[in-house]
């Protein structure tokens, strides 16, 4: 059934289906787990880093990029395409700044993600790019805002998102503490949800993760290494001592 | 159900997965090995060569080992003709930036730049992805010495030390066994030598390391310039003497030590 309608990017199958699409969506779910969080000033990126091997320099191992001086991206999915999506977001972002003398909106990059997504879903002799972005970032008057977009070239604004191999535990933790994630106050507090998110549902411990954090108008800070491990520490602490709570009423 | 997917351009199979890049990986790793090692004062690039007929004309110098630029130099595992496309493209890059804009490229700007093209062959075009693996050694007045490997998907990565090709895995693991008791030295270039004449003589197929099968090349700085050799035919041999000789002490101190242990 399949054979015929999925060699080619951009027939439909007799079912309506985009198979290549669907193939490139398998790619994300593969892909290493990340996510954004915004709160109202700050948008707080967590992902999933595949361990660092002894002989590799640390430098070169970047899933978390700056588009401009006030976008960060990030994305789960095949890296090599990621690199060729970045290029082209970051010259988009220099050509808007030559252009309007002013930087991209983050909607207007996102926006520019996304369609170029399409194109490749839909033109002739090429495959989709099999990779889903966060992209986050700071409008001129210091909005924060939160996109994502996947394969297909569709995008949304969330508040909290998250894609990859484990997006969905990672979105029902997500959900199930929505109360809290929607009401952070400050990016400490939105630091530790990521933290705990990451160890609680992808059990990660804090060499596997990265934590940056966009403010408006500074630079991209990454969470120091030592911090990550104190964090990690009293959220272990923290989530043991819940399952000791909800063990104890049973008890005689 | 593989063969649907992996017959013609590069196309997602229903996993998500793109077989013709697999696939080419698949073929590097029977590719002759190719290692390189950063050194405090140098580095280095190392190749198995597999064609050793005594008929061939050795004023060619280096058969897989490429100089790209002044200061890069590469090394290539996989379908030779592939790689011969692909160092052409590179000292064009390196040229074009160098006459744009009067410097000479930085070293991650012509990796990467070589990783986008690499990777466009994996996406549309009709044609196969390349069946390339590269290590590339050069030095910028920003980074030092730069060791990088890139592979047919288009990734690339800075590395200490690593290698591709044939038992590539293996030899990783030895390098970074031999590294890691040396952590607090610091590597010389003379040091990293000996490790690749190792490493090479233990993960290479042959029983015996011969002087025609490896080709070695360094790059130093030197008065504010970057100095590219290839090591001679007599210096390799006197490095394999070398290891044999170390290896045979090791082995009769092993020996010994077995002897003197009473038998039970």
């Amino acid at each position: 059934m399949a054979q015929r309608y999925d060699r080619a990017v951009t027939i439909y199958s007799p079912d309506g289906h985009l198979l290549q699409v669907e193939y490139a969506q398998e790619a994300v779910r593969r892909g290493s787990t990340v996510m954004g969080l915004r709160t109202n000033n700050a948008i707080v990126i967590g992902v999933e880093k595949r361990s660092v091997g002894d002989l590799q320099e640390e430098r070169m191992v970047r899933k978390i990029c700056m588009l401009d001086d006030h976008v960060v991206m990030t994305f789960s999915g095949l890296t090599a395409d990621a690199r060729i999506l970045v290029s082209r977001a970051q010259m988009e972002a220099q050509s808007h700044r030559l252009n309007f003398e002013k930087p991209t909106t983050v909607e207007y990059i996102t926006r520019y993600i996304a369609q170029l997504k399409q194109n490749y879903t839909q033109s002739n002799g090429r495959r989709p790019f099999g990779l889903s972005c966060l992209v986050g970032g700071f409008d001129e008057d210091g909005t924060p805002h939160l996109f994502q977009t996947d394969p297909s070239g569709i995008f949304y604004e969330w508040r909290a998102n998250t894609t990859g191999r484990s997006s969905q535990p990672v979105r029902d933790y997500m959900e199930k503490h929505a109360d809290e994630i929607l009401t952070i106050a400050d990016e400490a507090a939105a630091i530790k949800h990521i933290v705990r998110t990451l160890v609680s549902v992808s059990s990660l411990n804090h060499t596997q993760m990265e934590v940056a954090v966009l403010k408006y108008r500074q630079p991209l800070r990454m969470i120091d290494h030592q911090v990550l491990a104190d964090l990690e520490r009293t959220v272990r602490r923290e989530i043991e001592d819940e399952a000791e709570a909800s063990r104890r009423p049973r008890a005689p | 159900m593989a063969r649907r997917y992996d017959s013609r351009t590069t196309i997602f199979s229903p996993e998500g997965r793109l077989y013709q890049v697999e696939y080419a990986m698949e073929a590097i790793s029977h590719a002759g090995t190719c290692l390189g090692i950063l050194a405090e004062d140098g580095i280095l690039l190392a190749a198995e060569c597999r064609s050793t007929n005594k008929l061939l004309d050795s004023a060619i110098p280096s058969e897989k080992i490429y100089r790209l630029n002044d200061n890069m130099v590469c090394s290539v595992a996989g379908i030779t003709s592939d790689a011969n496309v692909l160092t052409s493209e590179l000292r064009l890059i390196a040229q074009r930036y160098q006459f744009s804009y009067g410097e000479v490229i930085p070293c991650e700007q012509l990796v990467s730049h070589l990783c986008d093209i690499k990777q466009a062959y994996t996406q549309y075009g009709g044609k196969r992805p390349f069946g390339v693996s590269l290590l590339y050694m050069g030095w910028d007045n920003k980074y030092g010495y730069q060791l990088y490997q890139s592979d047919p998907s288009g990734n690339y990565g800075g590395w200490k030390a690593t290698c591709i090709g044939n038992n590539f895995g293996a030899a990783i693991s030895m390098l970074k066994q031999e590294l890691a008791d040396k952590e607090n030295v610091k590597l010389t270039l003379a040091d990293a030598k000996d490790l690749a004449i190792k490493v090479l003589s233990m993960t290479l197929d042959t029983t015996k390391l011969t002087p025609e099968k490896v080709e070695m090349a360094t790059l130093q700085r030197v008065d504010n310039k970057t100095v590219y050799s290839v090591l001679e035919k007599p210096d390799v041999e006197k490095l394999i003497e070398k290891y044999t000789k170390v290896q045979a002490e090791a082995e009769a101190a092993k020996k010994e030590k077995q002897a003197k242990q009473p038998t039970k």
